[in-house]
């Protein structure tokens, strides 16, 4: 069978402004009360106007000149009309025949290899409010009514369009990985699906042996990349079953039920839809010309995958160590601030993969809150290098450093390890830490069942090994002898 | 490439979904025969050999800044939600919403 | 002192020189407002308190010797689609009966920041849809000079108040020529200036890229005043243009001597109302006297396609903007039991019947196929015309045409001869499709007592010299005086 898939995205991104597209409302409406981030631009009041958000426009420049698009010195706005209670003007200022960047591409791993996915167009418009539908069990049918709230209406979004360059739900996550690596990377937005400032529509069709495109079917409703992966699953499966069985797709908009695990058609009427699309005459048409281009283009920073490419190069690591590490900007940035203090880059590649991962896995937090300074982890790792510490007191320096949020002198010290040897206050942590592990051994000694003073010999050897031989013996035996009293 | 169109019950039906507004069966043939009158105006229009101009757009003698990035808070929301025809607490009240529901095509009843 | 006959010019004189309080003044326009508008229906909302207010305040800077502004104590009424701070916003329809907005148009934020008092709010067509002020939810006004005619429209309550002497000042909007037209029919001047010389903001729209505010006047003194007061860069509007602009009251006081003008020729004007071609013969007798020269100018691809053109761009236009009104967040609100049904009920109920088809053709319009085939050649032909025009104003420095091919309408026409009142719009359409300023200028009154006015347009953001010319004309021609309303209507003493 020469039937293939092809996939298609729609990406929203949701732009990181202070105010809204076309009015001065705040852009901070999670979380706020209902209808306060609101105004009579963005409610519709008669008489008013919309007046174009600058920063925005910068930054779907931005995202554009990053996607490898050329951007349009003259771009326009139109009218998507439709009547729903999240759409006060019963339009939707957005851009249609003049998008503001075209003609780009992203280059992605999937399946082991790279691969170019084009991008036919970005283009900026405003979000719509937000529905709530109460209801005295929970369920969505059988409200009496609908609440609407229109805080996120008219927020900032980037629409990125793709072409139909994806073949699989591997090469689809990889990319939207990747336009996500980028929102981050541009700080132009959060791109995060739990919070809805990243969406994602996906279109889904078969292209014929001649070549040509079967029915398009658009997915909504996907909200985390997992249901991506089991929305693509079903639907190809269902598209596979018809065609197999000799039908016609419908060419329609379906929506994905996360608990069915279906898609179910949710606009059949789609070939009537017309949204009457015409320029918006409200709004000037918006240049951005090539001086305004230069100027965003020269504060682009460096690209994931430049920044992938120069770890490479410039400090002798792996592929993979250095997508790990360039997954996130503050992640490389920690990394070549560890290097920067004179640490060999493959030992801080290790120390970051392995021990500040584990940690921040633990503590469940993210690298900016990663609490050891990255020239601190550098210098410890020099300690290292330097023999002043060997590789397990080095992490329990760590391990104190992130505890107490110590400096790296502090910690050493607090871990007694400061001259080689473990003694004193510190040592005697050790030995409590030893017995308490240990009641059975305790309490025979306690109990005077150890004739033979094994089991001191025996608690003893623990507390060698829990201070990794940088204790005095003498002191070891002494100190345990007199807790044990 | 010309098409003269007329405006007949089948794209009246249609158009009456898009705007969101209804009309009495008896009211059809005055909204068509105005319509018509309308489009029959602008069929010479349309003949106009218009191939080499695009589209009407404004000169511009000096175009405003856009809008610099800052937020500024309502002072008449609450005033607003009150004169609001139906309000529901913090919220704007309308008639139960299914999700995919499509208002301009619905049937009429 | 008979402050109705006053220009606002004179009334701000007065009131900066202490000759008379802006109170006086006031008092004297709502007393007449109120002995005379119960007949001619002009007015439809009063804010005697804030007026009031305003008034004081004047008064008081005038004593403490504080600058009170270019248009002191001069009383002025807006049209009723003027967001107004606290006073009822209705666009003369159901829909808005009882909206209050919570801002001014940037309009009436002008007038007032230049002294002037706002009075209350003017009648109109219901949405501006309309030529002759009869499907106001207010019910009709009637026109001043003639009780048995229309005031045109849809500005027609601004105009009839101007030419009542209610107020010196009205402000109107204008998208095919709702200012100008009910100024010729009420004998006033009433200008349309170039598209984006002055803000929209707070203005209800009809269609975004033909509305604009005009002002309604008696002379061009005046008429240059409240240009410069509202002629602005708006932050609050992009479409508005932010060049500097000229000072319209010492560019309308230029003579047009040794410039040329255009008569229009190349249409029906057999077809016309005899009285109004002999006007722009008056008028450009007028311009040869003050030493400008006239030749002739056709506009062939305007003539013939300008209605056309003007009903696919507003009504397609008008359609998106009247969308917003859904019975949800402000507006009237009918229940129902889905969403479609309340908004089908709200808005059915709320909009009358022209304004609902209107509202139909235009969403025809924009739909697959006729979006295409008429919409689409309609912006073509738009910029067509608006290149004619470009063309033309390299040679010439403004044009003399007919304003409307007819003398005021007897009362419901509307109702007998529709088509009639469509082409209309022909002469005035221009200027908005074009964006040209566009004055509508009395010239004179028939013996009947109806008024003759007559259009002059100019190049785009060419106002101040379109001033100018107009100013020349009225030098001559003598300007339109109050209404002998006293006496049931007729041209004035
Ligand atoms: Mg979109
Ligand atoms: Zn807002």
């Amino acid at each position: 069978m020469n039937r293939e898939t092809v996939i298609g995205l729609e990406i929203h991104l949701q732009l990181k402004t202070k105010s809204k597209l076309f009015c001065s409302c705040s852009s901070d409406y999670i979380g706020a009360t209902p209808n306060t981030n609101i105004c009579p631009v963005c409610l519709a009041v008669p008489g008013t106007l919309p007046i174009l958000n600058d920063h925005a426009v910068a930054l779907a420049v931005k995202i554009g000149l990053a996607l490898h698009c050329s951007i349009s010195d003259n771009t326009r706005f139109h009218r998507k009309h439709y009547f729903y209670a999240d759409l006060p003007k019963a339009y939707q200022i957005t851009q249609y025949e003049h998008p503001i960047a075209v003609k780009g591409y992203v280059d992605i791993f999937a399946e082991g290899k790279e691969k170019r996915i084009r991008v036919h167009h970005l283009h900026l418009e405003e979000d719509a409010g937000k529905l709530v539908h109460p209801t005295s069990d929970g369920r969505l049918t059988g409200a009496a009514y609908s609440l609407v709230d229109y805080n996120r209406g008219g927020m900032p979004l980037s629409e990125i369009v793709s072409e139909p360059d994806m073949n699989s739900a591997e090469e689809v996550i990889a990319y939207i990985t990747q336009i996500r690596q980028l929102a981050r990377y541009l700080e132009v937005s959060d791109g995060e699906m739990e919070s809805g400032s990243l969406r994602v529509d996906v279109n889904v069709s078969h292209s014929n042996p001649d070549g040509s495109l079967g029915t398009r079917v658009e997915i909504k409703n996907v909200n985390s990349l997992k249901s991506i992966e089991r929305a693509l699953e079903y639907e190809i499966a269902r598209q596979n079953k018809v065609l197999d069985e000799g039908g016609h797709l419908a060419q329609e908009t379906r929506l994905w039920d996360d608990v069915a695990g279906v898609t179910r058609s949710m606009r059949s009427k789609e070939g009537e839809r017309d949204y009457r699309y015409y320029v918006e005459m409200d709004l000037a048409p918006i240049s951005a010309g090539s001086e305004y281009v230069r100027k965003i283009s020269e504060s682009l920073p460096e690209m994931p995958w430049e920044k992938l490419d120069r770890f490479i190069k410039e400090y002798s690591i792996s592929l993979e160590e250095s997508l790990r590490l360039t997954e996130q900007k503050e992640t490389a940035d920690y990394f070549e601030a560890c290097v920067s203090e004179g640490a060999p880059p493959i030992k801080c590649a290790n120390w970051m993969h392995m021990e500040v991962q584990r940690i921040l896995h633990d503590l469940s937090i993210g690298i900016n809150d990663f609490p050891v300074p990255a020239a601190e982890l550098g210098k410890l790792i020099i300690k290292v290098e330097k023999r002043e510490l060997s590789n397990t007191q080095a992490k329990d320096v760590l391990a104190v450093m992130v505890e107490k949020k110590a400096s790296l002198q502090d910690a050493v010290r607090l871990s007694g390890v400061s001259d080689g040897k473990i003694s004193g206050a510190a040592l005697e942590e050790a030995v409590k830490k030893v017995l308490d592990s240990e009641p059975e051994a305790v309490k025979a000694v306690r109990d005077g069942n150890d004739k033979k003073g094994a089991k001191v010999k025996f608690l003893r050897g623990l507390v060698m090994r829990e201070t990794r031989g940088s204790a005095d013996p003498a002191e070891v035996s002494q100190v345990v002898v007199s807790l044990l009293k | 490439m010309i098409k003269k169109m007329e405006m007949d019950e089948v794209r009246l039906r249609e158009v009456l979904g898009f705007s969101c507004i209804g009309l009495p069966e008896e009211e059809y043939a005055e909204v068509l025969d105005r319509a018509n009158s309308v489009l029959r105006m602008c069929d010479e229009m349309q003949e106009l050999d218009s191939s080499n101009v695009s589209p009407f757009e404004w000169d511009v003698k000096k175009a405003p800044a856009r809008r610099e990035d800052s937020a500024v808070a309502w002072k008449g929301r609450d005033r607003f939600l009150d004169q609001a025809p139906v309000r529901e607490g913090d919220f704007f009240r309308v008639p139960r919403i299914i999700a995919g529901d499509d208002v301009e095509t619905e049937e009429e009843e | 002192m008979e402050f109705h006959k006053l220009s606002a010019l004179d009334i701000a004189e007065g009131v900066k020189k202490g000759n008379w309080t802006a109170s006086e003044v006031l008092s004297a326009h709502l007393q007449r407002i109120k002995k005379f508008d119960g007949q001619i229906n002009a007015v439809v909302t009063l804010s005697e308190e804030s007026a009031d207010r305003d008034a004081k305040e004047i008064d008081k800077a005038v004593a403490e010797g504080r600058d009170p502004g270019p248009l002191a104590g001069v009383p002025f009424l807006v049209k009723d689609n003027f967001c107004t701070d606290g006073i009822r916003t209705t666009c003369c329809s159901k829909m808005l009966s009882d909206w209050i907005p919570d801002y001014d148009a940037t309009a009436v934020k002008k007038m007032k920041e230049a002294g002037a008092v706002l009075m209350g709010k003017t009648n109109m067509d219901e949405f501006a849809m309309g030529s002759t002020t009869e499907s106001s939810i207010f019910g009709p006004t009637l026109n001043p000079r003639d009780f048995d005619r229309v005031p045109g429209g849809s500005s027609g309550g601004s105009a009839a108040a101007v030419a009542a002497g209610f107020c010196p000042i009205a402000l109107g909007s204008d998208t095919g020529g709702s200012v100008r037209q009910p100024s010729a029919f009420c004998g006033v001047q009433g200008m349309k200036p170039s598209y984006g010389q002055i803000s929209r903001y707070g203005v209800v729209a009809y269609a975004s890229s033909l509305d604009q505010v005009g002002p309604i006047t008696r002379n061009m003194g005046d008429m240059a005043a409240v240009m410069e007061v509202l002629a602005c860069a708006d932050p609050n509007d992009t479409t508005c243009d932010s060049y500097k602009r000229p000072s319209f009251s010492e560019a309308a006081l230029e003579g047009i001597k040794g410039k040329k003008i255009a008569m229009l020729t190349g249409y029906d004007a057999e077809s016309m109302d005899r009285p109004l071609i002999e006007a722009i013969e008056r008028a450009a007798d007028y311009c040869r006297s003050a030493g400008a020269e006239i030749v002739e100018a056709e506009l062939p691809i305007t003539m013939k396609h300008a209605v056309a053109c003007y009903y696919m761009v507003a009504l397609g236009d008008a359609s998106s903007k009247l969308a917003c009104f859904d019975g949800m967040r402000y507006g009237h609100h009918a229940d129902g039991r889905s969403l479609a049904e309340m908004y089908k009920r709200s808005r059915n109920e709320g909009f009358g019947k022209e304004v609902r088809k209107r509202i139909l053709i235009g969403t025809c319009i924009l739909t697959r196929g006729y979006y295409e085939n008429y919409y689409v050649p309609a912006t073509k032909v738009r910029q067509m015309i608006a290149d004619e025009y470009a063309e033309l104003f390299k040679n010439v420095d403004a044009l003399i045409c007919p304003i409307t091919p007819a003398l005021p309408y007897k009362k419901g026409l509307v109702e007998e001869d529709p088509v009639r009142i469509y082409l209309g719009d022909a002469f005035s359409s221009i200027a908005n499709l074009a964006g040209l300023p566009s004055i509508s200028l009395n010239v004179g009154f028939t013996e009947e007592g109806l008024p003759t006015n007559v259009q002059l347009m100019g190049p785009r953001f060419g106002d101040a010299g379109l001033l100018a010319f107009a100013r020349s004309i009225e030098n001559k021609a003598g300007s339109p005086q109050v209404a002998d309303i006293e006496n049931k209507g007729g041209c004035g003493e």
